[in-house]
């Protein structure tokens, strides 16, 4: 998979980034364990990370919400950054768990889905009759 | 002589890598009523490239006097590898943790065309989270509207279905 190249807009062009060299103070990188990383005072501050799939209603129908049809947010794990490193939390129960309320579907649920299939039906039969003229 | 307003450091990324980093900045106590505790700041970058690497600069503008905590994602082809880092503002060196974690997720990056899909996601500004696209690393920012049932303002994410997007926010160690 090719990572997107389109300019960011975090992204400078060479003028700027040469006019902020030149302001700004160059700083060393350096690799460091995790405790040095949280000095003192710093190292009540704790990241969530968290990666979440959003996961479609297995049946995906027309004309009604995707909250709706069930649609999930699965968090699939999470990372917590802290004093001591990173660690992987691989407890769904950590990550920011939303689930779409499944709900019966209603009249005019039932009218959109039954008109859109009946719009999809017509527009195939169309398709099938042009073919035959072909 | 010219005033110094910022700090900029260098990393080199290998290909088909990204690299993002946030600084976190601290609120202060008098604002803490109707602000989060932290904030974050995506810092801006140059680029150029050196063989099949590249160099990519970034720059730290109004950096605290005490330092400022670096979230860092480098975004490969099926992982993010998440790493903490420390500017140390006085001595001008960016301390970086040697043990960051990889995250490989399976449909990190997901070659099938898969529809978007609206999510109701109303920002909560005492708890910010922020969603990152892992294609091209940029946010993803929710829409906000107005909810004439609620008579509140909401807002709503476009998400990708089937496509894992990254998600963090910043509190304190209790949460």
């Amino acid at each position: 998979m090719e990572m997107n190249n389109t300019q960011s807009k975090d992204r400078l062009t060479p003028e700027e980034a040469k006019l902020l060299m030149s302001k700004t103070e160059e700083c060393r990188v350096i690799a460091t364990n995790a405790r040095e990383v949280a000095p003192v005072g710093f190292e009540t501050t704790r990241k969530d990370v968290t990666s979440a799939t959003v996961v479609p209603a297995p049946e995906i129908r027309e004309g009604i919400k995707p909250g709706e049809q069930g649609d999930s947010l699965i968090p699939v794990t999470a990372a917590e950054l802290h004093e001591n490193g990173v660690t992987i939390v691989v407890d769904r129960q950590v990550g920011r768990a939303q689930r779409a309320t499944v709900v019966p579907e209603n009249e005019t649920q039932r009218a959109s889905r039954e008109q859109a299939a009946v719009e999809k039906s017509a527009a195939e039969k169309y398709e099938q009759n042009n073919e035959g003229d072909r | 002589m010219e005033e110094i307003f910022g700090k900029h450091f260098s990393i080199t990324e290998p290909e088909a890598i990204n690299t993002v980093i946030y600084k976190v900045n601290k609120t202060e106590k008098e604002f803490l009523d109707k602000s989060p505790k932290f904030t974050i700041e995506r810092l801006k970058y140059s680029e150029e490239y050196i063989g099949k690497n590249k160099k990519k600069t970034f720059f730290l503008m109004d950096p605290a006097p005490e330092g400022n905590e670096l979230v860092i994602f480098s975004f490969g082809k099926d992982r993010v590898v998440v790493n903490n880092g420390f500017l140390e503002t006085r001595t001008n060196i960016v301390r970086v943790s040697n043990t960051p974690v990889p995250m490989k997720f399976e449909t990190l990056y997901n070659e099938n065309e898969t529809e978007f899909r609206e999510f109701e996601y109303t920002p909560n500004l005492k708890r910010p989270i922020t969603i990152i696209d892992p294609d091209t690393t940029d946010e993803v920012k929710p829409k906000l509207y107005f909810d004439e049932k609620t008579n509140e303002v909401k807002g709503k994410c476009t998400l990708q279905a089937n496509k894992t997007y990254v998600m963090f926010e910043i509190t304190d160690k209790q949460g």
